[in-house]
This record gives structure tokens, sequence and C-alpha cells, in this order.
């Protein structure tokens, strides 16, 4: 498998933040995304780093064009343009002029008590924070890797303007004795499910024929505790423009029992998930942002 | 060290064992002054949460009262003096 790839730590620059910053305020959205599409061309075109990053993804999702580097190229593309979309999207959420937020499923979330929301890097996974806070009532808590990544940087410095609680994934428990902690009180908790933090404990599981590495946390923690595990994706749906996060039926887990559960018991649930994620990337499979060591080798 | 903390202790080390199936340790391969996570015994995050539910559902500890004390798990005795002076049941 393939070593991840910070890839938003070492793309964009001070300049072309302000550039499209003013562009967004000056020209509106509908022309910040006209000219991203310009940007993300050049990247598209030149960055061999970012590509080979996304390659693995793109192959499975299109094995039609596995073996055309020049049609992956242009997935690639369209990838890009989807990302810097959700980028713009994001930003707008950071300076209070995003865009209107809706709700799918939301019944799926309990009305109060602990729960885990399994939130995914696709789509604009961002903008949900601020939904959640003000739609569910509850504390909310998000595990996020203390940062080694200038993206994380920016998303984090949005705490405090959107309340939400930041458990770091440093230290002995990777934050987990923390998060369940928060569950005994009845808090939310947001764990990114289809990646797992380095050296945190993982499996890998079927994804379009391939494998996907996730992580094994949410679903310990939501069966320990005894509260439900959600499945949330955000989406940009247009006429009109908005995000939507729309949440799954919970996932079922292992029953609680005297004594630790085994890791494979808890691999069924993560397959469940990774069938969600499946899901969403066949729908839109340009804004599925989880590069680096995405899949591996084919499923024997 | 009187004969209730060795005693509790061994009560600890033989639960630990039970808890997190080690299936390649015994209570007495636990050294009270020896890590618990990584080089020690070699637990990982997944079992520091089982370390917590443990003490909440056997000893009545909420987990709300460990949380961001990561001393108390720095080796085999400082969870059970800590354990030990705080349980309710």
């Amino acid at each position: 498998m393939s070593a991840a790839v910070p890839l938003n730590a070492s793309r964009g620059n001070r300049f072309g933040i302000g550039f499209f910053r003013l562009l967004l305020h000056c020209g509106g959205f509908g022309l910040a995304v006209w000219f991203s599409r310009i940007v993300t061309w050049f990247y598209a075109r030149f960055d061999r780093t970012a590509f080979a990053a996304t390659a693995e993804y793109l192959k499975l999702r299109f094995p039609e064009d596995a073996d055309s580097p020049r049609r992956l190229k242009k997935h690639f593309h369209r990838l890009l343009c989807e990302l810097a979309k959700m980028l713009l999207v994001s930003y707008r959420a950071g300076i209070g002029t995003g865009l209107p937020i809706e709700e799918e499923d939301r019944h799926f979330l309990p009305e109060t008590g602990g729960v885990v929301v399994v939130l995914a890097h696709c789509g604009c996974w961002q903008s949900s924070m601020d939904l959640m806070n003000r739609s569910s009532g509850r504390v909310i808590n998000i595990m996020a890797q203390a940062d080694r990544v200038a993206g994380m940087d920016k998303f984090l410095a949005l705490k405090d303007k959107h309340g939400f609680n930041v458990i770091s994934t440093e230290g002995f428990s990777g934050g987990l004795v923390e998060s369940s902690a928060a569950l005994e009180r009845g808090e939310a908790v947001i764990i990114m499910g289809d990646r797992p933090v380095p050296g945190a404990a993982a499996v890998e599981v079927p994804y379009f024929g391939g494998k996907l590495a996730v992580p094994l946390s949410p679903w310990l923690l939501a069966a320990r505790n005894g509260v439900p595990a959600v499945p949330a994706f955000t989406d940009l749906r247009e006429n009109p423009l908005r995000v939507v996060i729309r949440y799954c039926r919970p996932i079922t887990l292992p029953a609680a029992q005297e004594r630790r559960l085994r890791n494979e018991e808890l691999v069924p649930a993560a397959a469940e998930y990774v069938l969600h994620l499946e899901q969403f990337a066949r729908n839109q499979p340009y804004r599925v942002f989880r590069f680096g060591d995405m899949p591996s080798e084919p499923v024997k | 060290m009187n004969e209730d903390v060795t005693v509790f202790r061994r009560e600890l080390k033989e639960n630990l064992v039970d808890w997190l199936q080690l299936m390649d340790k015994t209570a007495d391969d636990i050294k009270d002054e020896e890590p618990i996570f990584k080089e020690g015994l070699g637990l990982d995050s997944l079992d520091a949460v089982e370390i917590v539910i443990m003490m909440q559902r056997k000893y009545g500890i909420p987990q709300t009262q460990v949380e961001n004390k990561r001393e108390i798990f720095a080796t085999f005795a400082t969870l059970a003096d800590f354990i030990m002076a705080n349980r309710t049941k």
C-alpha cells in the first residue's frame, strides 16, 4: 500500500487563496468556480504527485479507463474541479456566507443521548459541522489529528466560531478515552470513518473490487457505549445551490460483552459502512477526496 | 505494600487478562511498574477504551472521571492505585 500524501499541505499558496477570496467577494461563487477550472487544469496537467495519489481510486472507480492515462487524467481533472468547488463552499461557510444547509433522513439521528456520527472525506464535509452544531442540540466533538496538515489547521480555526470541540488523536489512546467519555455524557462524536490515523487500529475491507483501510474506532466506541453509529454524507446540490447532509440508517453493532470486543467482531460494521462509501462514490465519483493510500491490491 | 493493595492488584491483573482476552499472558506476567501501553503490555488504543469500560462496569468509575488523565495509565501500579481510591463497587 502506498504512503499517504498530504496533498493539501503542499498545494495552494497565500497569493492563490487571497485571489480566490477576492474573486468570491467581487465576482461571486459562480465566477470563482469557473476560474478554478482553469487553475485545476494546470494541476491536472502537471501535478504528478497529486495524480499518483488519486490514481488508485480512479482506476478502481473507472476500471474501463484503468489502462488509459489520458482518460484517467480527465477523471483527475474533474475530481480536482469538484475539490476546488467544495473548498470554495467550505470557505464561504467559514466566513459566514455559507450556502443553505438541509438535512435528509434526520430521523436516523437520535434526538438525545450519545451518538457517533461517521463522516467521510466526501462532498463538502466541513460544512456539515455548522449544521450539526445548530440542529443537534447536543455538544459536538470531532476527532482530528493534531496538525501536520495546513488544511486541517484552517478547518480547526473554525471551531470557536462554529462551536464544536476538537478531540486530538495524539496520545496513548488516540483520543478514544476522551471520545468515550463524551459519549457517556450524551454528546455526539464525529469520526472520519474512511481513513484511519497513523498507528490506529484499522481493518481492510472490500471496496470496488480492491481493499480500503478504515478505522475500527467508530464501531468500538458506539458498541461499548451502547449508542448508535450513524454514517453521514454531505453533498452539494443545485437548483437552488445548497449543502445537503444525508444521514444513513445506524450501522449494526456487535452486542455488549463482559470482555474485549475482538477486532474481527467489528469488521462487519466497517464493511457495512464501506458499502455506503461505495454508494456515494457511484453517485458522485468526483466528490471522493480520500487521497493517498486509497485502495490496495484487488481482493483475492 | 499492605495486604489489601496486594490482593486488589492481583484481582485487577486477573480481571485485565480476562477482560482484554490476553491469551498469551497471565496475571503473573503483568509487572506493577511496567507501562500498560505499547512497549509494556503492548496494548493499543482500542484496549484503552476497553479498560475504561471495565473500570465503569466492574468498579463503578465513570468514564468522565478518567478522561484527560493520562497519568493514570502510565503503569499498572498507577492504574491500580487510581481504581482502588475511586471505586464505588
